[in-house]
């Protein structure tokens, strides 16, 4: 599995490497348009990224070996962490952060990032006309929890019960917007190894509400 | 100010891009293929930072970060383990490394090191 990430990913590096290292060139000698089309180029890379980390987690999670490496830490501050960054790179939404769980939690810092990131990357991608992503995080029954809603086009009640199922991708979601459908299923997966538990509420062209829930 | 780098990486297309990035910057750079040559070129120079593949021969990137982190002589010599693979981070902790850089990464990080 490592050797398979390993080979998949250097070419994928140098291909990085180089098209930035171009990009730099362009800039220093004042030609815009050419430095855009290299950044636009640089974007796809991290998207072929994604997509190699993707299935790699996928092929872990099937084979039994994705491993987490569980520690104690603050439930708000990597929320926070991630919306933060998360904003710099989003130009059209507000990402608001509301609540406080004030709890620390056990389990793999790392993977839950990854699961934060996903959900709010789904809110953004998924309402395209909106302006707004909340991003909340409570304290109940004893767990904490992770609350991301969006504005968009929502998913209809019976693709809801499959948005986390391996490869799903709901009827009315565009096959332009990306993806392999892999990212909730993966997310869940990460959760649930982890004794957590993961959900959405959805209204079709009202917006979905996803949800995780961790024991602190 | 130019500084020394050692590149520790048997990966032919990676070292090239590495090379070329910082000897743009004016930076010198050594190239070794296994871990065992690093210590080699201590009797030319001493190096500023030191990239280190996770998976390169024949110790491997994080036994030789820790053998290069236990000893007083080199402790105090900035180390970078870089690896495509998802558990860097355990490894550069075990290792003691100052850092890591997972793959594919972003030139201004590799930059930031110096």
């Amino acid at each position: 599995m490592g050797i398979v990430s390993h080979e998949l990913k250097t070419p994928v590096s140098s291909m990085k490497g180089y098209v930035q290292m171009l990009e730099e060139e362009f800039i220093h000698k004042g030609d815009s348009e050419a430095a855009f089309h290299l950044k636009k180029v640089d974007t796809q890379i991290d998207k072929l990224s994604n997509l190699i980390n993707d299935l790699l987690d996928v092929t872990k999670i099937e084979s039994g070996k994705m491993e987490f490496f569980l520690q104690e830490f603050d439930f708000d501050e990597l929320v926070d962490e991630v919306v933060n960054s998360m904003q710099f790179v989003s130009s059209r939404h507000h990402l608001r952060r509301t609540g406080r769980c004030n709890k620390k939690v056990q389990g793999d810092r790392g993977r839950i990032e990854q699961v934060i990131i996903n959900f709010i990357s789904n809110a953004t991608k998924y309402s395209p006309k909106a302006t707004e992503v909340v991003i909340n995080t409570s304290y109940e029954n004893g767990s904490a929890t992770l609350r991301v809603k969006d504005f968009g086009t929502g998913i209809s009640k019976s693709d809801l019960s499959k948005v986390f199922d391996r490869f799903y991708r709901a009827s009315n979601r565009n096959y332009k917007s990306g993806g392999l459908g892999l990212g909730l299923y993966i997310s869940a997966e990460i959760i649930k190894r982890q004794g957590g538990k993961i959900w959405a509420e959805s209204v079709p062209c009202k917006g979905s509400v996803f949800y995780f829930s961790l024991n602190t | 100010m130019k500084k020394n780098i050692l590149i520790c990486d048997d990966d032919p297309d990676i070292v090239e891009l590495i090379t070329l990035l910082f000897e743009k910057e004016g930076h010198n750079v050594t190239v070794v293929n296994v871990c065992e040559d690093v210590w080699k070129t201590f009797n030319d120079q001493r190096p500023d930072l030191i990239l280190m593949d996770l998976w390169v021969p024949e110790m491997g990137g994080e036994t030789a970060t820790k053998k290069l982190k236990t000893d007083k002589e080199t402790k105090d010599i900035k180390v970078i383990l870089l690896s495509a693979s998802t558990d860097i981070a355990e490894a550069a902790e075990r290792s003691g490394a100052n850092g890591y850089l997972s793959k594919p990464f972003n030139i201004k990080e590799l930059k930031s090191l110096i």
